[in-house]
């Protein structure tokens, strides 16, 4: 486990290190078990046959590791040593844990790491999805239910070779998803082509009675169902409509949802008054279904109970546009929007489009002439060439071609037989395996065509394309002058969307926004895009300090951030006049700057409810530092509410009475400053000075943001940290090429990687850490072209 | 007429007990609303409402206006003794009376600006709250409605007006419409500007509410004439002194729960009774339709009309009017609602014992009709419930804070709404009752003069 292994043989040998050093074996840990174990677990006396004076310390031996991990757990629960022996002090029960834990995680890295002759490092879900469009055009959604089964993460890493495994149930999932994705890509008709028009004054209304002009008010949580998909495929859609943002000036929030999955499928902020509206044109992907134009601005026009009839017709809002008092209550007494509005005049749809990049890629693929062999094999070569990266060599594709033949043989048509092999080409473990290595020699350097495709997978997330596929085979890749006028050119290229939004998600674990839903008592005005905003705040975030080529720094502080106007308001900074997201100058009043005050990454730890300092200091551990603190012990109590006839307390008030256990407080002593840094956000990342308790008694208290670090350096609240942490920018810097060379490398780091990332985190040093300077001394490293 | 001086405590100890006036319920509020209605009135101001003197009263009315106060104030609060405080505030800004003599919701008219008018009930229309009088002395037509929060008693109990028989006496204090309602009467012949009704109530309710009843001073059966004296705390407006009625055959004397014959109307009973249309109405001579002779007469015909009007409003929900709503952009309101007063007890009661379920709120018109209120409702989550002391006439003092997650157009501050809580089964209301359409709406929205 790199994570800690840098961090702990490089980072935190800094005076400012925040977690405990490792303890040297001989002089501290062995003392302890001579003095407080080894007595009753011996050569003679095995007390629960357990035996520690000769327990060897090889951690990355499993049944070992085992052993100590069973050692660990028996003095972090308390168990051992028993009471009626003598107890060690707080301060030498925490080091010693401190270090078994230290060496656990060690071990396990180095396990985690260990290559053979082949690696193989399966595709994430999302880098499937990518590689059948860049392969085919076709756009397959690989997060529908039942599509792929969930990648397991590492510390937010969805790409550790080690973890991803493969189970029947995938390679199930594999042949249904070949099997779709070569349909559309050569479907047997091809698709309908539609276009269609939907008007809210199609005159249908002057028929009972009602003059125009019309239109489809969209109140929150209401649509208007308008659009059917019958095949799947890019989509153009002009939507003309008006939105009114509410009276506290939140803006209205159009979604397009899909009747089947039951979810918004795409969605964008609208603001345009009632008497200038504007035409919102989207290009996107759209699965086969039925759609609603729909308001998804939160308001709850859901309590369960539906209104005997809400239908009416509506045409300004001059003309009283709800004049039953039964019906819902849209305007206030001054006559504003209650709720962000949207107003429809008409809807287009135009598709599937098939563009010529995308038909470009599905040609040659396919024989022209039915039951030509010769030509069938040429094309099976291309294919399977392409879509394993690698040429595919005569003797695998003449297999393919016999899979070929015996489907004709068995009646198929050519074309059915001739999908056939192809999709037994896309479930070849060539095509969901990256693979590196050689059975047949061992080498540590990956060849030419290895390199292009761990090159395209770290920052394309998907295969390589013509020319780096050129580089590959021509051999040259290699070549630091060729690797770099690629690294250059890819850095350029469009598909770098799917590396700054991929990378940041994975090093800073956005999948756990919302992981716990926001209370809805609580927390009233959370809802799904202002989580979703919350998570391209911080992807965007990261797009930008590439783009402009920033450095790291700016991940720590910054004067600026990335915000659309839900986020603006929850942040309580002055409303946007546009609606897409933007580079926002930050004032100090605001309180932000840089990631850690997100509240991406702000609500990610917290419960739903309230805020979890221990866990934010956890994550900073991890995600700043790159160390992961030791495990919490077995059984530990959760903090009570604040009962009723007690004073309101804070979490951190109670976490400091509740930690009153010796390994408790050690640990607790380096993990908590990082989190109360952060204790003036509340669980959604909101700015606060009193920290709202539920239950107890008197006013909310006031939150106390101070701390001082395991090294003695005080700080007075976020910003003060943020000033600490910036002062260390080193081992931030180090810490972050260890994140980005387990996302580029697609395995945890070991002890043995260590010294590539000091030497990589020390050239960049020199440019001012710019993130795409980090990047491309990573490519240019040798640990890039290690296996 | 002779009066025994007593004083001021005495005089109250007197009204407070008398078992002439009948006995005051606490837990009822029938009688808190009408203390509150005298207490509201300033002396000099009820002197000047005071109708001109009845027959054979110039002589004998004697202001006690003081007393009548102080007297009242203590019915007041012995109506809210019984009303379990939850929190007790000063009163809050949205259930202070207007000054105005013009209504303009949500704020209660000021009791002071009434005029009182007295009258036969002679037209109905019992689905909008609307109706007209025969004013004493053979007067005009006096078409009125009554305010959202207007209360009609009838036999001593809460009603509506579509309890109250045709051609029974009533007073009233009337006012004049509500910013905006100017039109809810349509112009007629010697119209009263004073059409819209706060209080309207049968004899028998009007002067037991105040302490009033009457002594038979002789029966005569030959020449079917009744005649009384006021006992009692005299009233201000109506009859106060001696009176001679008309009688005959069909007059309904009750005794405990019978009817029992003329002949049992003797002299020094003291007795409620109600009033009706006579042969000399020209010159205000009325007819008794019935009288109470006993305690148990009284409460029974009181308890035979609660029992209706209880059901009444838990089918048709309690009423109230939205103070202060705020609205949440993301969803939902906090809105704010004065229950009106008037109604029985047990009503408030059950109201205050669900409020953990929540309550299911509609929208009501200015008739207090409703739409489709079993369907077209909202349910509000009770975040406040706050008991005001001395609310002003109309109010019930309850106030409360609901959370709703959706809110409906009729949802606005001064818009009236009905309010279910659990203990009450859901019911469709008739077809005629409910407004169907914004056609109907407008419609019932004016009177039809009959």
């Amino acid at each position: 486990m790199m994570r800690s292994l840098v961090s702990v043989a490089l980072a935190f040998a800094a005076s400012t290190a925040t977690a405990a050093e490792p303890t040297d074996f001989d002089a501290t840990v062995q003392p302890f078990f001579k003095t407080y174990c080894v007595r009753c677990h011996n050569d003679k006396l095995q007390k629960g046959d357990f035996r520690l004076d000769n327990l060897p310390r090889d951690f990355t031996n499993l049944p070992i590791a085992q052993k100590w991990g069973e050692l660990l757990f028996r003095l972090n629960s308390g168990e051992m040593p028993p009471k009626k022996e003598p107890q060690p002090k707080a301060e030498e029960l925490g080091k010693v844990a401190d270090w078994i834990s230290t060496r656990l995680k060690e071990g396990e890295a180095a396990r985690m790491a260990k290559r053979g002759p082949i690696t193989h490092y399966r595709l994430s879900r999302e880098e499937y999805g990518h590689t059948v469009y860049d392969l085919l055009g076709v756009y397959f959604d690989v997060n529908l239910p039942g599509a792929f089964n969930d990648d397991p993460r590492w510390h937010g890493f969805d790409r550790i070779g080690s973890l991803l495994s493969l189970s029947p149930s995938h390679v199930e999932r594999y042949f249904r998803a070949a099997e779709t994705v070569l349909e559309r890509a050569y479907p047997a008709a091809p698709p309908k082509a539609q276009k269609t028009r939907r008007d809210a004054d199609d005159g249908k209304w002057k028929a009972q009675g009602e003059s125009g002009p019309i239109r489809w008010l969209l109140w929150p949580d209401h649509g208007q169902h308008l659009l059917n998909v019958s095949s799947p495929g890019l989509y153009r859609i002009r939507i003309q409509l008006s939105g009114l943002p509410s009276f506290k000036g939140r803006v209205p929030h159009l979604a397009l949802w899909h009747h089947g999955q039951k979810k918004s499928i795409l969605g964008r902020d609208v603001l345009a008054p009632e008497g200038e509206p504007t035409v919102l044109e989207i290009e996107a992907f759209l699965p086969e279904g039925a759609y609603t134009i729909k308001n998804e601005s939160p308001g709850m026009f859901s309590d369960g109970h539906t209104l005997s009839n809400t239908n009416f017709t509506f045409r300004t809002t001059k003309s009283t546009p709800q004049s039953k008092p039964t019906g819902y209550k849209f305007f206030n007494e001054e006559g504003q929007p209650i709720y962000p509005l949207l107003m429809v005049d008409w809807v287009e749809m135009d598709g599937p489009i098939l563009t010529d990049a995308d038909k470009k890629k599905r040609e040659g693929l396919i024989p022209v002439k039915d039951g030509d062999i010769t030509e069938a094999r040429e094309c099976l070569k291309r294919f399977a060439t392409t879509a394993w990266r690698r040429p595919a060599t005569d003797a695998e594709v003449e297999r393919y071609t016999k899979l070929l033949q015996s489907e004709l043989k068995a009646g198929e048509n050519f074309r059915s037989a001739y999908r056939a092999a192809m999709v037994a080409i896309l479930t070849s473990k060539n095509f969901y395996y990256l693979e590196e290595g050689s059975p047949t020699e061992a080498r540590a350097k990956l060849t030419d065509w290895e390199l292009a495709s761990r090159l395209s997978y770290f920052l394309w997330s998907s295969m390589p394309d013509e020319e780096l596929f050129a580089a590959g085979k021509n051999g040259t890749l290699t070549k630091p002058e060729v690797l770099r006028t690629q690294l250059t050119r890819m850095l350029g290229d469009a598909k770098i969307n799917r590396f700054t939004n991929a990378f940041p998600k994975q090093w800073l674990q956005l999948h756990r926004v919302g992981q716990f839903p926001a209370d809805a008592e609580l927390y009233p005005d959370y809802d799904k895009w202002l989580e979703e905003s919350m998570v391209l705040e911080t992807t965007l975030y990261f797009d930008t300090v590439f783009k402009e080529n920033l450095s790291l720094r700016e991940f720590i502080t910054s004067d600026w951030t990335m915000l659309n106007p839900r986020l603006a308001m929850h942040y309580g900074m002055p409303p946007l006049k546009s609606t897409q997201f933007q580079k926002v100058k930050l004032r100090p009043e605001d309180h932000r700057g840089g990631v850690l005050t997100h509240a991406s990454v702000l609500s990610l730890t917290s419960d739903g409810t309230r805020h979890r300092p221990v866990h934010r200091g956890v994550w900073v551990s991890e995600a700043v530092f790159g160390r992961t603190p030791p495990p919490p012990p077995p059984n530990v109590e959760p903090l009570a509410p604040t009962p009723s006839n007690k004073p309101k307390a804070t979490i951190r008030n109670q976490l400091e009475a509740h930690a009153t256990h010796a390994t408790c407080a050690s640990c607790h002593a380096k993990i908590d400053p990082l989190g109360f840094a952060f204790d003036s956000f509340d669980a959604i990342g909101r700015w606060r000075t009193h920290e709202q308790v539920q239950g107890g008694q008197g006013d909310n208290p006031l939150v106390d943001a101070t701390g001082t670090l395991p090294n003695g350096k005080a700080f007075k609240g976020p910003d003060d940290f943020k000033q600490l942490l910036v002062q260390d920018l080193d081992r931030v810097g180090e810490a972050f090429v260890e994140q980005l060379a387990t996302f580029a490398l697609r395995r945890v780091l070991t002890i043995d990687d260590a010294p590539y990332i000091k030497a990589i985190a020390a050239a960049s040093k020199k440019d001012g850490y710019k993130l795409r300077t980090v990047i491309e001394n990573l490519v240019m490293s040798d640990l890039f072209q290690k296996r | 007429m002779k009066h025994t001086i007593r004083t001021q405590p005495e005089r109250l100890a007197l009204v407070l007990t008398s078992p002439l006036v009948g006995e005051v319920d606490a837990k009822r509020r029938v009688g808190g609303e009408a203390c509150r209605d005298v207490a509201a009135l300033p002396p000099t101001v009820s002197q000047s409402l005071a109708t001109s003197p009845t027959r054979g009263e110039a002589k004998t009315r004697t202001h006690l206006p003081r007393l009548v106060a102080f007297a009242a104030l203590g019915f007041s609060a012995m109506a809210f003794f019984a009303f379990a405080q939850e929190k007790k505030e000063t009163l809050a800004p949205a259930t202070v009376p207007t000054k105005e003599a013009v209504a303009r919701a949500p704020k209660f008219v000021s009791a002071d600006a009434g005029k009182y008018i007295s009258g036969e009930l002679v037209f109905v229309d019992g689905v909008n709250r609307r109706g007209a009088l025969r004013l004493d002395g053979d007067g005009p037509m006096h078409y009125f409605a009554m305010l959202p929060y207007g209360m009609v008693g009838y036999n001593g109990a809460p009603a509506e007006l579509r309890d109250v028989p045709l051609g029974t006496h009533l007073h009233g204090y009337f006012h004049l419409p509500p910013l905006g309602e100017e039109d809810t009467i349509p112009p007629h012949q010697r119209a009263n500007p004073n059409n819209h009704a706060l209080t309207l109530e049968d004899d028998f309710s009007y002067y037991q509410r105040r302490g009033q009843a009457w002594k038979i001073v002789a029966v005569d059966l030959k020449k079917n004439k009744l005649d009384v004296a006021a006992t009692g705390k005299p009233v201000k407006d109506g009859i106060n002194g001696k009176y001679t009625f008309d009688i005959d055959t069909n007059t309904r004397v009750w005794k405990g729960r019978s009817i029992v014959g003329l002949d049992s109307l003797t002299p020094e009973q003291t007795v409620q009774l109600n009033l009706s249309w006579a042969q000399g109405a020209v010159n205000k001579e009325f007819v008794v339709t019935d009288v109470w002779l006993d305690d148990d007469a009284r409460k029974f015909a009181t308890e035979m009309q609660r029992r209706r009007n209880v059901r009444y409003q838990q089918q048709r929900w309690l009423p109230g009017w939205i103070d202060s709503i705020e609205h949440f952009d993301y969803g939902g309101a906090i809105i704010t609602i004065t229950l009106f007063g008037g109604m029985d007890q047990s009503l408030y009661d059950d109201m205050k014992a669900s409020r953990e379920t929540g309550y299911w709120v509609a929208t009501a018109e200015k008739t207090l009709r409703t739409w489709f209120h079993r369907a077209d409702r909202k349910v509000g989550r009770v975040q406040e419930w706050k008991e005001i002391e001395n609310p002003p006439l109309g109010s019930s003092g309850i106030q409360v804070k609901l959370k709703f997650a959706e809110v409906l157009e009729g949802y606005r501050p001064g818009r009236n709404v009905r309010l279910k809580c659990d203990r009450w089964a859901f019911v469709t209301m008739p077809f005629e009752e409910r407004v169907k359409s914004i056609e109907e709406q407008k419609r019932s929205a004016v009177m039809s003069l009959p």
